[in-house]
């Protein structure tokens, strides 16, 4: 594979697609963290092309989360101090796999239950539309689910629960 | 936990080509529909120009023009070979009222033609004002047919010519009768104006 991944595009990429019938297009829709505070508007989808689904929320972060200035979470001690770890200007935007939130069509919501405000201050953010590669996926995953190793390989990459409806049952 | 599936838009081409296909069908219809008013239009004009001719032809008595236009000339005489060639005429113009009007009357006429004929091709038989006075005895009652028929408001333009036609004696030579032959043919023809002028409105 690539060391961008192109399995993975954002929605506005494909022009021949659009949002299955019977499913919301979250795009603009508020994201709550575990304690409901709203951490970011969702700007974009990221799919995969094989598979037809969802795999991402890219969502554009409040500018609380920036200026808590938390350095990026990693679970490899090599990217300790790495410059090219740090959030540069500009990257505001990061990624949240579609099996870890929940939809409120009601209310046009986006809420989670596993990731706290302080985690997603300290997950490493890309910029706006930027090419989504396997490491930056990698890196996200781990901070999520801190401890938790994360490789992979095509798409079975997104087999796991994170990428699921019923993530809970698969953890 | 969430999902959201996308799929492959329908492509919008087959919904162009079908617009298109349909608005071509219109168009195709519309524009049939005024070619079609457009030949109507020339076909009725046509129609209408070839009724207007028909008509202006069945109205055009040519020769009860072309009679009149003989008898009318008073510098004529009266003599045998004029009596035979006036009663020609008036034959030929009796024979066009009787067929736009679809009136058989040939019996009379065709008699009438033999005596015209014997008229002109023997002019000097002594017969002639009877023979004259027979073949106007059968051209009235012809006009008479025709009249009765269809225009009893000439009845006394129809006796006019009878009464000229008896006025003729067959004991007379011709040219001592001019006047009575030509009174004749001049009441012959005055019916045969009349019955001219009033065709259309046969009653």
């Amino acid at each position: 594979m690539d060391k961008h991944n192109k399995n993975l595009y954002y929605l506005h990429e494909l022009p021949d697609y659009t949002v299955e019938d019977g499913y919301p297009d979250v795009r603009g829709w508020k994201v709550h963290d575990k304690s409901q505070r709203i951490i970011g508007t969702v700007d974009n989808l990221l799919v995969n092309k094989n598979t037809e689904r969802v795999v991402y929320l890219d969502v554009e972060v409040d500018s609380a989360i920036i200026q808590a200035n938390h350095q990026p979470y990693s679970s490899s001690a090599e990217n300790d101090g790495v410059h090219e770890f740090l959030n540069k200007d500009g990257e505001n935007h990061l990624i949240i796999p579609i099996g870890m939130v929940n939809l409120d069509e009601d209310s046009q919501t986006v809420f989670t239950d596993k990731i706290d405000y302080t985690t997603f201050a300290e997950t490493k953010r890309k910029g706006k539309e930027s090419p989504i590669d396997r490491e930056y996926e990698e890196w996200v995953l781990g901070s999520y689910n801190r401890g938790e190793e994360y490789t992979g390989e095509d798409d079975d990459f997104y087999d796991r629960g994170e990428f699921r409806r019923n993530m809970d049952t698969d953890l | 936990m969430a999902e959201i599936k996308i799929k492959k838009k329908a492509p919008i081409w087959p919904w162009i080509l079908g617009a298109l296909v349909v608005g071509l069908i219109v168009y195709l219809l519309v524009s049939n529909d005024a070619v079609d008013d457009r030949d109507n239009i020339r076909v009725d004009a046509t129609e209408e120009a070839t009724v207007a001719s028909s008509f202006q032809e069945e109205r055009n008595f040519t020769d009860i023009d072309e009679y009149n236009a003989f008898v009318a000339d008073e510098n004529m005489d009266v003599t045998h070979e004029y009596s035979g060639n006036a009663l020609s005429k008036l034959i030929d113009a009796t024979w066009d009222a009787a067929d736009k009007l679809n009136i058989d009357v040939s019996a009379e006429l065709s008699r009438a033609e033999d005596l015209s004929e014997e008229i002109t091709t023997d002019p000097r038989s002594t017969e002639h004002a009877d023979k004259i006075k027979e073949a106007g005895q059968h051209i009235a009652q012809a006009l008479k047919t025709i009249q009765s028929a269809n225009y009893p408001d000439l009845n006394s333009q129809y006796m006019e010519v009878e009464t000229a036609v008896s006025n003729i004696k067959t004991d007379t030579p011709t040219l001592e009768q001019k006047d009575h032959v030509r009174t004749f043919f001049n009441k012959a023809g005055n019916l045969l104006t009349s019955i001219q002028n009033n065709y259309g409105q046969a009653q």
